[in-house]
């Protein structure tokens, strides 16, 4: 066993291990906050803060609900569903306050540009947000056509050569992944629209009003940023424990034989990224609820 | 362009005229460029806080004037050579803009850092 296995045990299955591991994760954090400043957008901060608590809540439930069950070795299909539809759901509710706090302007201020959902987003976040897109689909995509699907069962196997099966992310969890994805995207496109269409209140309110819808393009853009990472991160996961893991078999003459799905030399290198994946995902969310902004020249 | 304006009656003093000479105002100073996408009509009647169809009408009045050309799909630009500037460069000068608020500096250095790199050839 590698040091870095010894460290994993360590890290997620003891409760001192987690908590040490955690405070590095709230410094690392930290230093990607410092001298960033905080969010000016009031309406911003409050999202960070509640769209931030509420996927990390999403998440720490499926932990809790594991950590209690019977089977904590179980794998549902909503485990890597929580976190994405807890973010589309409060992305949701955002454009629900936007569309409620219609307001009539003062003095009305004639539009030079079009304003559309990429008006207020940086370069950066869109950037992000589609290579994690991408990533998403991929591997959801790849891993659905490796899976297999046993009789009666949904394909959440894969099929290991020389005999037997293993526990895969297959269609039946990278499916509703997908879903729970497309849902995402389309609150997030239809929030980040509302918040760009939205009449000015007077010609001398623009300058500031602009710099408050970058801070609520750049929140939600985070945010969401955060969802797509840790079903991301548990499925990489998923897909590298699937590939260190083996069937034994008693082969006559021989002895014990361990057979793998093929790509155990892989597997490790999926699975450690699958952890930095989350705790990237859990960096952004720990810097959305501070309701600071990590960069000064974030958003175009 | 100027010669083709049709100039509305004074009595057509309506929204819809004014948000057409503003618009007609933006065009001929370069504040919109030449080939630069209008704001939807939704947009602005949104932000104007007028019916569609008024914004709608003012578009129709730009269109007749041949400032402005409509397609479908494509949306209504600024006809070519309607503005004195091409809408490339107007795009460039509103990035400046924005920049130069974000990092507080002042409309006059702004002018005057152009003014001497327009004459420096860069």
């Amino acid at each position: 066993m590698s040091i870095l296995d010894r460290l994993a045990i360590v890290i997620f299955y003891t409760w001192e291990g987690s908590a040490i591991f955690g405070l590095i994760v709230f410094a690392i954090a930290m230093l990607a906050l410092r001298g960033g400043q905080r969010v000016r957008s009031a309406l911003a901060r409050r999202v960070g803060l509640i769209g931030g608590l509420a996927v990390l809540g999403a998440r720490t439930l499926i932990e809790v609900h594991f950590f209690l069950g019977v089977h904590p070795w179980l794998v549902a299909w909503w485990q890597f569903t929580a976190a994405t539809t807890a973010a589309a759901v409060t992305i949701a509710v955002v454009t629900f306050m936007l569309w409620r706090r219609r307001v009539t302007p003062l003095v009305p201020v004639t539009p030079v540009v079009r304003r559309g959902w990429r008006s207020f987003t940086s370069r950066r976040d869109e950037v992000q947000l589609g290579i994690l897109l991408l990533i998403i689909v991929g591997v959801s995509v790849a891993a659905g056509l490796a899976s297999s699907r046993r009789e009666g069962e949904e394909s959440s196997v894969i099929e290991i050569p020389g005999g037997g099966y293993g526990s895969f992310f297959g269609w039946a969890y990278s499916v509703p992944m997908l879903i729970a994805v497309a849902a995402l995207s389309a609150a997030l496109i239809v929030a980040l629209h509302n918040n760009a269409a939205r009449p000015y209140l007077r010609p001398g309110t623009v300058d500031e009003e602009n710099v408050d819808r970058r801070a609520l393009a750049s929140t939600l853009s985070r945010l969401a940023a955060a969802a797509l990472l840790l079903p991301l991160g548990g499925a990489l996961r998923f897909i590298g424990s699937s590939g260190m893991s083996g069937n034994p078999v008693e082969v006559p003459g021989y002895g014990r034989v361990m057979l793998t799905t093929g790509y155990q030399a892989f597997a490790p290198f999926i699975d450690r990224a699958g952890g930095l994946l989350e705790i990237w995902a859990v960096v952004l969310l720990l810097v959305a609820i501070s309701g600071r902004s990590p960069s000064r020249r974030a958003s175009r | 362009v100027s010669e083709n304006i049709i100039t509305p009656l004074p009595e057509e003093n309506s929204p819809s005229i004014e948000i057409y000479q503003q618009f007609r105002g933006m065009i001929v100073s370069g504040q919109l460029g030449s080939g630069e996408r209008l704001p939807s009509v939704r947009q602005v009647a949104k932000d104007l806080d007028v019916a569609l169809g008024t914004a709608a009408k003012a578009y129709k009045l730009l269109e007749r004037d041949g400032l402005v050309v409509s397609r479908t799909g494509a949306g209504t630009r600024v006809a070519e050579n309607a503005s004195v500037l091409p809408g490339t460069v107007v795009n460039q000068i509103r990035a400046l803009v924005a920049q130069a608020k974000r990092d507080r500096v002042s409309q006059e250095d702004v002018i005057s850092a152009v003014r001497n790199s327009w004459k420096a050839g860069a």
